[in-house]
């Protein structure tokens, strides 16, 4: 078929294999508009223009460009910029795959693309590779022309990348060569970039992980409790206090964090931003500015199923906390740990904190639990410890956010092996573990600080009691499972007064049906019920943590979910390890105090006879002393990029964090190329504005510097300081970022969580931006792609670097109207045309920080599918087929 | 407000719960069929005392996909349904570990296959994981001598499969 465009591409013909994907109109370089850069007149419905983002370039073969009858995979080199991102293509065979609208799609052998950077001795590229629908092959970075290494990456990997060493001062004209290795095609990112665009090189949608049902509010007025109009326009449920004008809202019918659904809450939060008297609102995120998602057990691929860590308030605790109790040893009275048969390490989730332990079973020095010869094994002790200690930022393969972490998760795991064969012990074991952790016997130093007893089921034993006071006295910390007999008869140790009693509570923080309770119980944590379902996510309520499953006949290292007070138990000596970690003299006696005021739990004072003093809260535990709590500034955001292109200015707010005083912040140090304001106090805040001395730096060389302020803190003298990039592009002409498809979609997704897309016009690149139009529907048949229907619909253009019928995939150029991460929804209304639409597109992805809260995160988004004849959108409105 | 799981109440479902029943005549010269233990498991994740006679993929898969359970399933699924049945016997759940279950002897009485099993119970005086365990044990059979199942030894009262099982 062929399709007759206009401007520089007229005549352009296409492959009967490229299908309706291809542009089904081309309006870019046709006449004067478009030469002026100026938008459609006034009668079309719907026009404007897209910005490219600096440096963007495009591969001159990509498959979209191969589809084409006639193109060659190029044998040339292409010419690049001293800096720059570009989206390539290779393909080390010929193939074809199905595309997502069901066609065959050929691709075509482009096993590799050429390049000719400038790149100064130090300098370095990186090659990013997403794969694509035709697999995953190998791709190689490498310098041709000099013998440097190669590099490979693929979709699975990090990115690849080669640094330059010649012995030349001077930048040299460097060949780049990006090589298929093997079958199959990909998509890929090749960056040569400085400053502010090297902050922001996220090609994927964020997917970040939030608390389903909450959302983090901001309301105009400042009004306690929030009044019930505003609850009542939000849809909300409760709403906790954070601090002024800002509240932790939560859906209706939901007391659980955990309770909705992803989609649910990112719509509810969508809603709740047009709501009167609210002025934002974002997910509760799992992290904040100040702290990478990798660095808290938010991260960590099984934390969507650990409810417990939100019902204890873990994510605000790890922010209080971000050592992890680093320092603190906890001693593990139980079963041993997991090791697989014949190794030397413990489970992967474990094995870094784990120190030299004692058996006291066998009487050795190995705590290995080898599992029960009657019947399979939960392994106990693997599962209480991975509670309390399990670390962070293993990986597995390919996943690098593997298993799980503990509460404490860079605390010391002392595994002390008291029970044997099917979970059982004696108590003369137990009284002797604890006189070894103590130090009492053999007599030494205490070789923890805290000790955890996930067992249970004896009478009160003086020498019992004895062996824990002899710890208590050296300022050691008990903890006791309370027990599963859903009876209030004491069971020790817990029971003891010298050890905290930790009943079992469900995910909706109701008592575990198995639960003990009485007058003994000191507090509750999670402990799961596997009869419930607290938190209405469709899952039994139970306690995910490590352990080992038979898998071809041998147990290896897993986790699974159980449920009892001895998963309870841990959560509450994690958070003492947090606690240590901060105030090393915090002993038994003022942890009690603590606990009678409240400060561990979720209530004050005493909560009947089941829940002691209440849920363990760590957030507040951390709070509770203000010994070891420093008072610091915070600011947001903790990076600022200024640039002509962005902002040239921006405003930085230093938050206290911490109890004491802070005293005016002054600032101490600033690169020439900035101007400063003085910082201004609002409210228990600092604002601190900072602007680009546009004539103090030179086009396309990126800058960078910090600010440092000086300020008092809790009596303390102390500096922060804020990295500063800035760059001015003046590129704009040479900008590329490939052929552009615009479309406008259906507003929610279809059943396959596609935006379904109901007009369609495609645009190629003209001194650095792209022209759109679409047309009014006339009325006539055949209907064609480009021509619009009155209606509400997003608007979204990209690029399809892969021929594959999507736009927007990791590794392609993507725009959003207004601003792509934050698309709002346009109303086309006949006689009421919307012209000089601007938008940018760009290969990275709006990331979420401090700076653009609004960007809500894209769970499993794979790109908006593009229109062909046959498309359920096309035939909505009776599309032609193109000839 | 919380809800019981369907899954948890599907699977109680299955499993007969514990019923009086008599048994007649002992005189039967029918040889008792093969039968051996696949597997024990200290957490089946099956929450009620009962007994379920298993003779096809969907009845088995239900038993083995219950959440949390930590059970040699790879031996189960090994069998051969067309030629044995699986016969689950679970103790239901227990509120700390130190539970196990095994078969000690089996007859056949009046088509009715009699299963006798060996408790273990943790000893007074011991200190035990205070971890809600559902034990049970997974037995394969030879079908054809029997229409039913009676387990002893779980209780002060046998346990009998569903009729028709």
């Amino acid at each position: 078929m062929v399709f007759t465009g206009c401007g520089k591409n007229d005549a352009v013909k296409f492959s009967t294999f490229a299908f309706a994907l291809l542009p089904a109109v081309v309006l870019s370089g046709c006449g004067s508009d478009s030469e002026n850069g100026n938008a459609a007149p006034d009668t079309e419905p719907l026009s404007g223009v897209i910005r490219i983002e600096a440096n963007s370039r495009i591969d001159q073969d990509t498959m979209e460009q191969l589809a084409r009858a006639g193109s060659q995979p190029a044998t040339g080199v292409q010419v690049m910029p001293a800096n720059f991102v570009l989206a390539g293509y290779v393909s080390g065979d010929s193939g074809f795959f199905t595309t997502i609208q069901g066609d065959t799609f050929d691709y075509r052998t482009d096993r590799r693309d050429d390049y000719i950077v400038p790149m100064a001795p130090g300098e370095s590229i990186a090659l990013q590779s997403f794969g694509s629908r035709a697999g995953n092959p190998e791709l190689r970075l490498s310098f041709p022309d000099s013998t440097g290494a190669v590099r490979s990456t693929d979709r699975d990997q990090a990115p690849a990348t080669l640094s330059w060493n010649g012995s030349n001062t001077e930048p040299a004209n460097v060949r780049v060569s990006v090589t298929a290795s093997g079958p199959g095609a990909a998509r890929y990112i090749l960056s040569k970039v400085a400053g502010e665009q090297a902050e922001q090189k996220d090609f994927y949608w964020p997917e970040h992980r939030f608390i389903p049902g909450q959302a983090v509010v901001s309301t105009a007025a400042d009004e306690e409790p929030v009044p019930q109009g505003i609850l009542m326009n939000a849809s909300a449920a409760q709403a906790e206090r954070l601090g002024p004008n800002r509240w932790l809202m939560t859906m209706p019918q939901l007391r659980a964090a955990s309770a909705a659904s992803a989609d649910a809450t990112l719509r509810w939060i969508e809603s709740l931003r047009s709501a009167p008297g609210i002025v934002s609102a974002a997910p509760n995120y799992q992290m904040t500015a100040f702290q990478s998602m990798a660095s808290a057990p938010t991260a960590e691929e099984l934390y969507p199923l650990q409810w417990h860590y939100d019902l204890i308030n873990g994510p605000v605790a790890w922010q209080l906390a971000p050592d992890g109790g680093e320092g603190v040893t906890v001693a593990v009275l139980d079963s041993g740990l997991f090791r697989d048969s014949g190794a030397s390490v413990w489970h992967p989730d474990l094995d870094a904190n784990v120190l030299p332990g004692r058996d006291f079973v066998d009487n050795d020095s190995l705590p290995q639990d080898p599992g029960s010869q009657i019947g399979t094994s939960v392994f106990h002790g693997t599962h209480v410890a991975g509670i309390i200690a399990a670390n962070l930022g293993n990986s597995s393969g390919s996943d690098p956010d593997y298993g799980m972490a503990g509460v404490a998760f860079n605390a010391g795991i002392l595994p002390v092996r008291v029970l044997g064969e099917g979970g059982t012990g004696s108590s003369l074991d137990l009284i002797n573990a604890i006189r070894w952790v103590t130090g009492e016997n053999p007599a030494g130093p205490p070789r923890a600080d805290i000790v955890n007893m996930s067992l249970g089921g004896l009478p009160e034993i003086p020498d019992l009691e004895a062996a824990i006071q002899f710890g208590v006295d050296r300022g050691l910390l008990f903890v006791g499972a309370a027990g599963n007999s859903s009876t209030s008869v004491r069971s020790f140790p817990a029971a003891s007064p010298n050890v905290l009693a930790v009943s079992a509570v469900d995910a909706a923080g109701n008592l575990a049906s198995y639960s003990n309770f009485g007058s003994w119980i000191d507090l509750a944590a999670p402990g799961g019920d596997a009869s419930r379902d607290g938190d209405n996510d469709g899952r039994a309520d139970v306690v995910w943590s490590t352990s080992a499953v038979l898998n071809g006949g041998v147990f290896q290292p897993d986790h699974i979910g159980l449920q009892g007070t001895s998963m309870a138990a841990p959560h509450v000596a994690g958070v003492l390890a947090l606690m240590k970690a901060r105030n090393g003299l915090l002993d038994t006696s003022g942890l009690r105090a603590l606990l009678v005021a409240g400060e561990l739990t979720d209530s004050q004072g005493l909560n009947g006879n089941t829940h002691g003093y209440g849920i363990l809260d760590a957030s507040k535990a951390l709070q509770a002393g203000e010994s070891g709590i420093a008072t610091v500034l915070s600011p947001s955001p903790s990076f600022v990029a200024l640039s002509n292109e962005s902002a040239t200015r921006k405003t930085i707010r230093l938050t206290r964090i911490g109890p004491g005083q802070i005293t005016l912040p002054v600032v101490t140090r600033s690169p020439g190329w900035l101007t400063i304001a003085e910082p201004q106090a609002q409210g228990s805040d600092f604002l601190l504005s900072i602007s680009l001395n546009l004539s103090a730096i030179e086009p396309d060389v990126a800058y960078r510097s910090d600010v440092v302020v000086s300020y008092q803190g809790g009596n303390q003298q102390r500096t922060l300081s804020i990295p500063v990039s800035a760059q001015v592009f003046s590129d704009e002409q040479a900008r590329d970022a490939g052929e552009h498809f615009v479309l406008l979609v259906e507003t929610q997704p279809n059943s396959d969580g596609f935006y379904n897309a109901v007009s369609q016009v495609s645009a190629t690149a003209d001194k650095g931006q792209y022209v759109f139009r679409f047309r009014a529907e006339d009325g006539e048949e055949p209907w064609a792609l480009d021509e619009v229907v009155p209606g509400d619909y997003f608007l979204v253009a990209g690029s399809d670097t892969d021929g594959d019928g999507l736009i927007c995939q990791p590794g392609e150029a993507c725009a959003e109207y207004p601003v792509t991460g934050l698309r709002e929804v346009i109303s086309i209304r006949e006689g009421d045309p919307l012209n000089s639409l601007r938008l940018t597109t760009s290969y990275s992805r709006s990331s979420i920080t401090a700076e653009t809260p609004d960007v809500l995160p894209r769970p499993g988004f794979k790109g908006y599918r593009l229109m062909n004849s046959g498309s359920e959108g096309a035939q909505r409105t009776g599309a032609k087929a193109i000839q | 407000m919380t809800r019981l799981l369907s899954r948890g109440l599907a699977v109680s479902l299955i499993l007969a719960t514990a019923a009086a029943c008599t048994t007649t005549g002992s005189g039967s010269e029918i040889r008792p069929p093969l039968i051996r233990q696949i597997t024990q498991s200290a957490h089946c994740g099956l929450s009620g005392p009962g007994v379920a006679v298993v003779k096809s993929l969907n009845q088995r898969d239900v038993l083995l996909d219950v959440p949390g359970q930590n059970m040699a399933t790879d031996a189960v699924r090994r069998v051969v349904l067309a030629n044995e049945h699986l016969i689950f016997v679970t103790l239901g759940q227990k509120p700390t570990a130190g539970y196990s279950l095994g078969l000690s002897s089996s007859e056949i009485e009046n088509s009715t296959l009699v299963l006798e099993m060996a408790l273990k119970e943790p000893a007074p005086g011991m200190i035990v994981a205070q971890v809600i365990t559902s034990p049970c044990v997974v037995l394969a059979a030879e079908p054809g001598q029997w229409q039913s199942v009676q387990v002893n030894g779980l209780g002060e009262q046998p346990i009998m499969s569903k009729p028709g099982n």
